[in-house]
């Protein structure tokens, strides 16, 4: 079989019958978008992903032989650009928390044909944007590092009896990529959660302790971070950057819109805009690292040197992740362009202008990031937006609530 | 009898040395009033002592005063000697403690006779100072017998108390055990009951002691007591387990399980009864509660497997409906397109305009694809809403509360709603094969706990060959169930081809809480609970044959024809 370098190629994988041959007739509108095939077992599918590449796999997970988790964990392993989704009609939580390491996304049965296709749209499209093919085939491992202390206390609080859902949304909001993964769960179809969680306690209260605290124990979610591995890479700055971003985000929201919600969903995307970069140096790449080490020498902007060097960013990285992960367009978005703003499509003011403002501000005052370039934000943007003379006194506002 | 004589002069005392030592006396001589007290004032002093008034050193008055001053349980005797005859120094002598007095010159017999009346004085005085002693000492003896008998009546109070009060603890027991306890004497009438024997039957105490067991049972259990009664009378042998309906004074029917032995009297002749009553309707209802909780239980733990039975049929009938949808759409917008083509044609202005239409609107819709894909989406989506309504059918069937008493099932359909409801746990690991015997007759049974009986025996065959063929292994196992007639029985065989029960575990299968599976995946308590329902309420039987490696076949036997007894006991 040819296959068209346009069309977007898709493995479906159940062990029943009725279910492929229907999600066949389903799709069929999609023919001309989207390149299907449809196996019965896992040894099937890994077969026929030898012979071709594919961009998104969908997969039971309760199958006879092999199974929905052990399949996906071979893929991420072999093909590890290849999106890889849920789709099971599984009510045991047990069995979704052992997958949420390999699996990028959760669908539940029955799962209508517009969340299927959107879904897959969506991913189809974040790959395209953002070179997911590309950007994974430098990184591969895209697991997350926590801060050891953070994974520590968080352990803890878990095994403690007169823990609150407070202390853990606390401890979890203040990491990276516990945030991250928390949020991807929430907003997975399994947990039956119609609303979109753009808010950490409401989640830890969604999921409850008992699933956090599975989550946390199982294998391959989270990495501890290894502090010898890239001597210049200060993990504990990035996490301490990520808070303030995440804080003053916030509060510029909240003075130019005055709408909590708004404010939290910021507080989530200024603390993940720079999720891309415990990704890369999580991954061990070398080439990152030596351009991690340019960008300090050197004092260029990071992902200046990164687009330079590797023509991928670590914006890019973090965005294309949140977006598999399914959280909101506007935390992928303003992930993706906190340094640029002006490439971004939309030009209104929003968690993007936020997030990029607050991202300034915080570096402005780092001595050690002063004149680097990331300390003066995107001025065709902040003009284009008309927030030239506001630039400051959102600036004293957001430090002057520190103290 | 030594006599001291204390003078001055030495005649007279010569005198009286003579006088005295002639009649026997041993005589003591001092010449002065001060060598006479130091006589005197020894311990082992002369009894009897003459003193004359004038002395130097100290007159006979003055040793007379000093000597009685000291305390002695014997006081010297003592005789004033005085010249003088005056009466007031006769007042004066005695007052001062002389216990006689002679004038000088004395004579001879006078002196003899009155040393006489002293040395009875004296003699008197030591008979008298020993009766003192010897009643001083009988009282000592008479106030420790005294106080050994107090201590006595104190052990003696101590020992009744403690016999008190172990009397009402036992009494206190007996009264507020849960247990009624009874006696009741050998024509039944009751002779002694505690509260709960009373609070079972609902009588006050005073209007059950004395009643007869005929007042508060019917007939027919009357009798089955007596016969119970008369034979521990016969037999002398204790007995225990029966259960008995009784009917309290409010008319309600209680059912209480006794035990009943023989009253002796001290000679050994039997005079009544006793024993102990347990209310077991509570029990009864407990256990009815529990079988339910158990049924639930295993309901909820194939809630996940149930779920994902019904979610994987929704999911294609979803889809094949979205297909039809849209595959009827394009059918419309085909037959459109043809009806213009069929008026043109009519008018005979067919246009290759209108041609092209049909042309592109017949390659939109595929219809050679659509043709061979709508039937098998209609099959497919009937097979699938088939599935779902199967198993929400089988559920309802399944955890229905069932009836407590036996009543005739159809056992194939039984059967078969279980083996549907638990699919999804074995589905993955064997293929269920089933023979059954269509021409079995209608089993007497209580439904509901036989589909539980089953789900355990499906349930443990699919474990059983999961361990043979690994949970994600590609090979399948095989897990049959028939059914079929055997004389007076119906025979239901569930086997499996998994690990075989090994030699040493055969016997132990049936035991609560035996298991083999780790913790968490069993309790041990599916095939005692089938056991307890086959054998003890169904009067059937439950064995196995098995062989390790091979696997492993339970054969259920139900009667066919209820055992009339069969829902009591």
């Amino acid at each position: 079989m040819t296959q068209d370098p346009i069309k977007k190629s898709l493995l479906f994988v159940d062990d029943e019958q009725n279910v492929l041959q229907g999600l066949r007739r389903m799709l069929r509108s999609e023919r001309n978008e989207w390149d299907m095939e449809f196996v019965g077992s896992g040894d099937e599918a890994l077969a026929i992903m030898k012979e071709r590449p594919f961009d998104i796999i969908v997969s039971d997970i309760r199958m006879p032989g092999m199974d929905g988790v052990q399949l996906l964990n071979k893929v991420k392993g072999l093909y590890p650009s290849t999106v890889r989704f849920i789709l099971s009609g599984h009510a045991d939580k047990g069995m979704i928390i052992r997958s949420v390491g390999p699996t990028h996304q959760f669908l539940s049965k029955p799962c209508d044909s517009e969340t299927l296709k959107s879904a897959v749209s969506r991913a189809v499209k974040l790959r395209e944007l953002f070179q997911g093919e590309k950007i994974i085939g430098l990184v591969k491992d895209t697991s997350l590092p926590t801060l050891p202390e953070l994974y520590q206390r968080l352990y803890e609080v878990l095994n403690s009896p007169d823990s609150s859902m407070g202390d853990v949304a606390e401890i979890v909001s203040s990491d990276v990529a516990m945030t991250a993964r928390i949020l991807q769960l929430v907003n997975s179809a399994f947990f039956g959660i119609v609303r979109h969680i753009e808010n950490i306690t409401q989640a830890v209260t969604l999921l409850g302790l008992e699933t956090i605290s599975s989550i946390v124990l199982t294998e391959g979610v989270f990495d501890k971070f290894e502090e010898k591995d890239v001597r210049e890479f200060k993990i504990r700055e990035l996490y301490h950057h990520s808070v303030v971003v995440g804080a003053y985000s916030a509060r510029i929201i909240k003075k130019k819109l005055d709408d909590h919600k708004i404010a939290e969903e910021a507080m989530l995307a200024g603390m993940t805009h720079d999720m891309g970069k415990l990704a890369m140096v999580n991954s061990k790449n070398e080439a990152w690292r030596e351009v991690y080490r340019r960008h300090k020498s050197e004092h260029i902007p990071l992902y200046q040197v990164e687009q330079e060097t590797l023509g991928i960013t670590h914006a890019e990285l973090g965005a294309y992740l949140l977006g598999l992960w399914g959280l909101s367009d506007n935390i992928v978005e303003a992930t993706a362009f906190h340094h640029e703003p002006s490439r971004c499509i939309n030009q209104s003011f929003g968690i993007l202008t936020a997030v990029h403002l607050a991202d300034v501000f915080q570096h402005r005052s780092t001595p050690a990031d002063k004149g680097s370039g990331m300390s003066e934000p995107d001025s065709e943007y902040v003009t284009r937006l008309g927030l030239d003379d506001q630039v400051q006194e959102l600036e004293e506002l957001c430090k002057d609530e520190d103290d | 009898m030594r006599i001291l004589v204390a003078d001055d002069d030495n005649i007279s005392r010569k005198i009286l040395e003579a006088v005295l030592a002639k009649s026997g006396y041993e005589v003591i001589s001092k010449k002065d009033g001060q060598e006479a007290f130091e006589a005197l004032k020894g311990a082992d002093s002369p009894r009897i002592a003459i003193l004359d008034w004038f002395m130097p050193e100290m007159l006979g008055i003055e040793v007379c005063r000093k000597v009685r001053e000291i305390e002695s349980r014997t006081p010297p005797y003592i005789i004033l000697l005085t010249s003088k005859d005056g009466k007031q120094d006769i007042v004066t002598g005695l007052d001062a403690g002389a216990d006689d007095y002679m004038t000088k010159p004395f004579e001879r017999e006078e002196l003899k006779a009155r040393i006489k009346v002293g040395e009875r004085v004296v003699k008197m005085q030591q008979a008298l100072f020993k009766q003192v002693q010897e009643l001083k000492e009988s009282r000592e003896e008479a106030i420790k017998a005294l106080a050994d008998l107090k201590q006595e009546v104190k052990t003696r109070e101590g020992v009744e108390n403690e016999l008190r009060e172990s009397e009402e603890k036992y009494r206190n027991i007996l009264e507020n055990i849960e247990e009624g306890y009874y006696e009741v004497d050998l024509a039944g009438n009751f002779t002694f009951v505690n509260n709960s024997t009373c609070k079972r039957l609902g009588y006050p105490k005073k209007e059950l002691i004395g009643m007869n067991n005929r007042n508060y049972m019917d007939q027919e259990t009357a009798k089955s007591v007596y016969q119970t009664f008369n034979k521990v009378y016969t037999t002398g042998v204790s007995s225990k387990g029966f259960e008995y309906e009784f009917i309290r004074k409010d008319g309600a029917r209680t059912t209480i399980e006794l035990s009943v032995s023989l009253i002796r009297d001290s000679k050994g002749k039997p005079v009544g009864f006793r024993g102990v009553s347990r209310d077991i309707s509570e029990r009864r209802k407990m256990e009815l509660e529990l079988i339910q909780a158990r049924k639930l239980e295993s309901v909820g733990q194939l809630a996940a497997g149930i779920a994902h039975e019904i979610n994987t049929p929704t999911q294609f009938v979803g889809d094949n409906i979205t297909f039809l949808k849209e595959a009827t759409e394009d059918i419309f917008a085909l037959q459109e397109k043809q009806g213009l083509l069929l008026e043109a044609a009519k008018t005979g202005s067919v246009t290759n305009e209108i041609i092209n239409a049909v042309e592109s609107a017949l390659e939109e819709a595929d219809v050679e694809y659509l043709k061979e894909e709508i039937p098998k989406a209609v099959d497919q989506s009937l097979d699938g809403v088939a599935r779902v309504s199967k198993i929400v059918r089988a559920m309802k069937e399944f955890s229905h509360p069932g009836a407590n008493n036996m009543t005739v099932a159809d056992i194939n359909e039984a059967i078969e709603t279980t083996i549907t409801v638990a699919r999804n746990e074995w589905k993955y690991v064997a293929e269920m094969k089933t023979h059954f015997d269509a021409n079995l007759p209608e089993v007497p049974c209580l439904v509901s706990e036989f589909n539980q009986v089953i789900l355990n025996l499906v349930i443990n065959a699919a474990h059983a060959i999961k361990d043979v063929v690994g949970e994600s292994g590609n090979e399948m196992g095989t897990i049959t169930i028939s059914t079929a007639r055997n004389e007076n029985w119906a025979e239901v065989r569930v086997g499996d081809t998994g690990t075989g029960i090994p030699k040493q575990n055969r016997d132990k299968v049936f035991d609560p809480f035996f298991t083999t599976k780790e913790v968490g995946k069993g309790t041990g308590q599916g095939l005692a609970m089938a056991y307890n329902v086959i054998v003890d309420k169904h009067h059937g039987t439950l064995s196995l044959e098995t062989e390790e490696g091979t696997g492993t076949t339970f054969i259920i036997r139900l009667p066919l024809v209820a055992d009339n007894d069969g829902q009591k006991k």
